[in-house]
């Protein structure tokens, strides 16, 4: 592949990537952007590790997921030893927290889907991940398997628990 | 009871909606250049390469034939330059027996000033100098070839 086609390639699904990131962020765009960017980057750094055999897109999907997780390690060791605002106990940098250009129209976007993440808010992590996976981005059992490195039967049974719950939820809605 | 569709029709109407996907994209590529070219992507397509280095292979035989074309068209001007002298000059017996001998009388009072030289027919040296002028017009023309030849 030539540099021009990876970023096609990544340009085709970067909001699919961002998007999925910011539900698993909270509603942070600011901060899913920050970790999209950094996983884009580090796909096109190890791009020789791409074997193929799975889809680009699942491909990208699972270094976005394994960076989310990094950064949020990462800010739960340093939450657990502040020492001062923006350093860590081990000298690395904390994460800054969400900067927003707008407050306002931060607040009016929040409150736009505020019913998607009601709606997911009593999952469990992995329920939620699998839950957005599936119906957010169009992801079968297999790619889901792929990204998160759970077994497909693991999928399958968060992916069925999630369904009850989010049923439930909707047919209260109405 | 909702169903499947309805879970993703829900999931696919809340979902956010990025406007700014040209900015984020412009900010990747703006970082990846900063990177070093992973070895990955330096990789020509071999096809490919094969094909570029056949255009360049026509190119160069293009213009390899142009240029001998231009090296004959250069050394046949010369040689019927010379060829047309000689028939005029012909054409002209006493002009050519005053030119030839004033060339070699010339020649020889040079040759045998430095060194002294045996003597051969006079018809010999006679036209050994029309050979010495035609070589030398000839000659810019072998040395014009010979550096187009040398052009690899």
């Amino acid at each position: 592949m030539t540099r021009e086609r990876f970023i096609e390639h990544v340009s085709q699904s970067q909001e699919s990537l961002r998007r999925f990131l910011c539900v698993l962020c909270g509603g942070d765009v600011s901060r899913a952007d920050d970790i999209a960017q950094e996983a884009l980057l580090k796909a096109y750094m190890s791009f020789e590790r791409f074997e193929g055999k799975a889809k680009f897109s699942t491909w990208l999907f699972r270094i976005g997921y394994n960076c989310f997780y990094d950064y949020r390690h990462k800010s739960r060791k340093c939450e657990a030893e502040p020492l001062a605002e923006g350093h860590c106990a081990d000298g690395g940098m904390v994460p800054s927290g969400p900067v927003y250009a707008d407050e306002s129209e931060e607040a009016d976007r929040r409150f736009r889907h505020q019913q998607l993440y009601m709606a997911i808010e009593a999952l469990s992590e992995h329920e939620r991940t699998v839950v957005v996976l599936f119906y957010m981005e169009d992801k079968s059992i297999k790619e889901i398997a792929l990204i998160t490195g759970m077994p497909s039967g693991t999928v399958r049974s968060y992916l069925s628990r999630a369904r009850v719950h989010l049923r439930e939820y909707l047919s209260r809605m109405q | 009871m909702k169903k499947d569709k309805d879970i993703r029709a829900f999931m696919h109407e809340n979902r956010e909606v990025f406007a700014d996907n040209d900015a984020f994209m412009a900010d990747f590529i703006r970082k990846m250049d900063k990177l070093p070219v992973p070895a990955s992507f330096e990789k020509i397509d071999e096809g490919r390469r094969r094909m570029e280095l056949d255009v360049v292979s026509v190119a160069f035989s293009s213009m390899r034939r142009r240029n001998l074309r231009r090296v004959f068209a250069a050394v046949s001007v010369v040689v019927l330059a010379c060829i047309s002298v000689t028939v005029l000059l012909s054409l002209n017996q006493d002009a050519l027996d005053m030119l030839s001998g004033t060339l070699y009388r010339d020649a020889m009072e040079r040759i045998s000033s430095l060194a002294p030289v045996s003597r051969f027919s006079d018809s010999v040296y006679k036209y050994n100098i029309y050979l010495l002028v035609g070589l030398a017009a000839i000659a810019p023309s072998v040395v014009a070839s010979r550096k187009i030849f040398s052009l690899k």
